[in-house]
């Protein structure tokens, strides 16, 4: 029987934390990457420490794609809580593989295939030991769905090379006992079978590794931080590779003194870098505000989780967007950018040292922990296309008249970097000052500062470094335009899609600079628009806030606090439902939005 | 020399800033183009732009004079000094001297100078604070500034009280002293700032007094020269908020200078502890591996096989 080819699959791996779940589904994703194949993951983690529910689900595919898909087309559940867990998000149509034999109920729905596998049974039998049985699945699954042979093997040579001879050889046994497996005992017309591409193999990594490297791409000098939930990666990587390539890492005692030390790097002209999440980024509040004062640049990525307090430390969710904008005492400007993929947490993190660097503030890189742990491949040129500006240090004037915080048309003032002879010597103070940088609290320097620094906002609003940022997609002339940010993107695209094809005209803009606003793009997609949709991962529909007192705009919120991601579907509903009350009234409108706050 | 000697403190390091010859606006081109960088630096090349703003019969002025005093022996060259302050009378410090100075948030001075120092080997690194700024809102970063161990010289002001809020406790006020926040007495018993450096494992640890002005400049200049963290606690007084029966008074009746630094840590913590003496001098001198030199040493292990390139980090990933 010929066995059926797709170009894609959404695969789901679930079971006991410490049973493989991850090596399964990670040994699937980097075979599909070196096949060219385009993917993407999401995973979740227990809250405890070993033990727990654990998942992974993948969807691999031939075409570009932005969301780790709705529903599953194939689950693999290694015990009776995999099962249970994830059989929902399962289609209805898909398979089901288990393991045979256990008195575990298994919930029966018509149209869905089951495929009990022994694979407990078979690993201790070929194997002699019941822990390779996820090796045993890997075996099953490469050869289901067409997983080139001599690819997983490679890969299983590099993983197990170093454990010693003798685990190697017991891994490939597995693996041969599930390819023999499935070649003697599954109908193969009930799986589809994934066809390599005669595209390049990709690069595959997570959004935590791809901000990483994007520092390090950006020229990054120093990191300061502290370990949380869930941006430890980033801390990981650099404290690993930062000096390898010349920089210098430090674990501080807290965030303050992360983002303290960050300060300092900056003020002496390197280029500095932290990473943390929700709970740090409230620590680091009041230095952030210090960094706009003394106009310094500094790159904070923050990986939001579930909030407030230690909320779901876990879990996802894009609840920091106001405490980045204005979180600090007095008004004190900052950039925040939201990358909405693996690819563009790199880019961002580069964008976001040139901006601070050019405009001499803080930039706050807006990620969150399904964007964060997600997988994803990315092309091998990805840094071709990174552009990187260099420290800028200016020595144009004489020391006599060189002042740090000179008053100019763009707001930005010459830089002098502590260290530098010939009579520059300045001081940078929190307080309010004057443009030699001494203290000044007259009536009108207080105005004309503050004015100053905004001013370097606007600006940046208008550099071409950011023009076409955001990403427009859909129906150009749809009455129906949503606007969302960061990882929120992947699902909103595919609704965008799907709608279009059930005949609903929508259009979509995702901005990736979310301060200062970029008027320019916005404008014209608001003023084209007669129902705006925002949905977003938090609970008041931050986004909308702003979006609301920026253009006098009513948005429709769709807000879920859930801790995972929106399914497509979520957001297809309500495009749906937009579009059937297409005479809506403002009040109605107004209804909407309580509803989705769930206060009506 | 001895006119300017009878002047209010403020105006004396005005008239000290101003005596080079021709007048300010000479001294300006003069400043600028003068070289700090020898044993022939004045007194005057290490004057900021602006007078102290100190109270008059304020201890730090003494402690200003103490530090210019040891700057201008190392012949440190001004560029290459960086003074790194937070927020208290003290810490406006940097104001007042010639130097890139750094005047920032409350209790953060020490970590904002860790940064600058592991960043910059090559500045001098010199942080001047009081009690309040280090012990109390900043008293969860020192063990740890000790433990890493840069190369940067604290000058730790403790006058036992809040002066620039007026007059509020602070974390060494002692137990019988009254202030705004306590009227009805204290809670607690000081803390004493050289002790808990020595706990900490500061690998200089000395303690000076402002009314001492040529051996505090000692202790200063010793404790620039030290490799790795100096921590230096100056008694000093609030001539505002009453503390000077507190500082002056008990260090003049009280004070014992110590010749060399005790032979090991238990007698430099008693000494250090002692209530009857108030030990003036070096506490301990010790050296161990510097936060740069750790940094040097962790890019020479890591980069045992060859550095590293993006480009090559990134085919990690294929």
């Amino acid at each position: 029987m010929k066995q059926g080819t797709i170009n894609e699959l959404t695969l789901r791996v679930a079971g006991e934390s410490g049973e493989g779940v991850i090596t399964v589904a990670d040994s699937v994703c980097r075979v599909a990457a070196r096949m060219g194949l385009h993917l993407a993951t999401f995973r979740t983690f227990p809250a405890e420490i070993k033990g727990g529910p654990c998942m992974m689900q993948l969807r691999v595919s031939e075409q570009p794609i932005f969301h780790h898909g709705d529903y599953a087309d194939v689950l693999v559940a290694f015990n009776e809580e995999g099962i249970l867990n994830n059989f929902d998000s399962l289609r209805n149509e898909g398979t089901l593989i288990y393991e045979a034999g256990s008195d575990a109920p298994v919930p029966q729905r018509k149209g869905t295939h089951y495929l009990p596998i022994p694979f407990r049974r078979i690993a201790v039998e070929i194997v002699g030991s019941p822990g390779s049985k996820n090796i045993v699945a890997l075996g099953i699954l490469g050869k289901l769905f067409g997983l080139p042979q001599d690819h997983l093997v490679k890969l299983l040579e590099e993983r197990f090379r170093r454990a010693g001879q003798a685990v190697l050889d017991n891994n490939l046994k597995g693996l041969h006992a599930g390819f023999r497996y499935a070649e003697e005992q599954v109908a193969k017309s009930q799986l589809p079978c994934l066809q390599p591409t005669s595209r390049s193999s990709k690069l595959l990594m997570t959004g935590n590794e791809a901000a990483a490297i994007g520092a390090l791409a950006a020229g990054v000098d120093c990191f300061f931080g502290y370990p949380i939930t869930p941006s430890s990666e980033i801390m990981e990587y650099l404290a690993k590779n930062l000096p390898r390539v010349g920089g210098r890492f430090l674990q501080t005692e807290d965030e303050i003194s992360a983002i303290a030390g960050v300060c300092g790097a900056s003020w002496a002209g390197r280029r500095a870098m932290t990473a943390t999440s929700g709970p740090g980024l409230s620590l680091m509040s009041e230095v952030l505000g210090l960094l706009s004062m003394t106009e310094l640049p500094a790159v904070i990525v923050d990986s939001q989780r579930g909030g407030p307090s230690t909320g779901l430390p876990t879990k996802t969710e894009q609840s920091d967007l106001l405490l980045s904008v204005y979180g600090s005492h007095g008004e004190a400007p900052r950039i925040v950018l939201a990358p909405t993929t693996v690819r563009e947490s790199l880019e961002m993190v580069v964008l976001a040292f040139n901006l601070a660097e050019k405009y001499q503030m803080p930039a706050i890189v807006l990620m969150d922990q399904t964007l964060s742990s997600r997988l994803e491949t990315v092309d091998a040129d990805v840094l071709s296309q990174v552009k990187i500006l260099h420290p800028l240090q200016e020595i144009g004037t004489v020391p006599q008249q060189y002042r740090r915080f000179q008053l100019t048309d763009s707001g930005i003032s010459p830089r002098v970097f502590p260290g530098t002879p010939g009579g520059f010597e300045y001081i940078s103070t929190g307080l309010e000052h004057n443009e030699r940088g001494d203290p000044a609290y007259g009536e009108k320097i207080h105005t004309i500062m503050s004015a100053k620094r905004y001013k370097k906002l606007a600006a940046l609003a208008q550099d071409p470094i950011v023009a076409g940022l955001a990403s427009t997609f859909g129906v150009e002339d749809a009455e129906i335009g949503i606007i969302c940010w960061g990882s929120t993107a992947g699902p909103v695209r595919e609704a965008v899609n799907r709608a279009i094809k059930m005949g609903i005209p929508v259009k979509a803009m995702v901005p990736k600079i979310l301060n200062p606003l970029v008027h320019t793009e916005l404008k014209p997609f608001l003023s084209s628009t007669r129902k705006l949709l925002v949905p977003e991962m938090n609970f008041t529909g931050q986004l909308s806030t702003l979006l609301r007192s920026t253009y006098l705009v009513r948005p429709l919120q769709l807000n879920a606090v859930k801790g995972v991601p929106f399914r497509s579907q979520d957001i297809l509903e309500k495009i749906q439902q937009v579009a059937g009350r297409s005479r809506e009234t403002r009040q109605g409108s107004e209804q909407q939005v309580l509803e989705s706050l769930g206060m009506e | 020399m001895s006119q300017v000697k009878s002047l209010p403190p403020a105006a004396r390091f005005r008239a000290l800033r101003e005596a080079v010859p021709g007048g300010a606006s000479e001294r300006e081109e003069k400043q600028m183009s003068m070289e700090c960088e020898n044993e022939e630096a004045t007194f005057q090349c290490y004057l900021g732009n602006l007078d102290p703003v100190w109270c008059p019969g304020c201890g730090d002025f003494s402690v200003l004079g103490a530090f210019v005093e040891a700057a201008r022996r190392l012949g440190l060259p001004t560029h290459k000094l960086a003074l790194v302050s937070g927020i208290g009378c003290s810490s406006r410090f940097p104001f007042f001297t010639k130097a890139y100075g750094f005047h920032g948030v409350h209790g953060r001075a020490l970590p904002i100078a860790q940064g600058v120092k592991l960043s910059n080997p090559e500045l001098t690194v010199v942080v001047p604070g009081g009690d309040g700024d280090g012990l109390a809102i900043g008293g969860g970063h020192l063990p740890h500034i000790c433990r890493n161990n840069p190369d940067i010289t604290y000058l730790l002001f403790n006058n036992a009280i809040y002066g620039l809020t007026k007059g509020q406790t602070s974390p060494t006020s002692p137990i019988y002293l009254s202030t705004k926040t306590a009227p009805y007495g204290l809670m607690g018993d000081a803390f004493n700032p050289a002790f808990l450096a020595l706990a900490y494992g500061a690998t200089f640890v000395a303690r000076g007094a402002a009314v001492k002005r040529e051996h505090l400049s000692n202790l200063i200049e010793q404790g620039i020269r030290h490799k790795g963290f100096s921590f230096i606690e100056i008694i000093t007084s609030c001539s505002s908020f009453s503390t000077k029966h507190v500082s002056i008074t008990n260090v003049l009746q009280r004070m014992s200078f110590l010749e060399n630094p005790p032979e090991d840590d238990l007698e430099a913590l008693r000494l250090a502890a002692d209530r009857q003496s108030i030990y003036l001098g070096v506490l301990r001198d010790v050296e161990r591996s510097t936060l740069n030199e750790h940094a040097e040493k962790v890019q020479r292990t890591s980069q045992k096989a060859g550095a590293a390139t993006v480009e090559g980090l990134l085919r990690q990933f294929a």
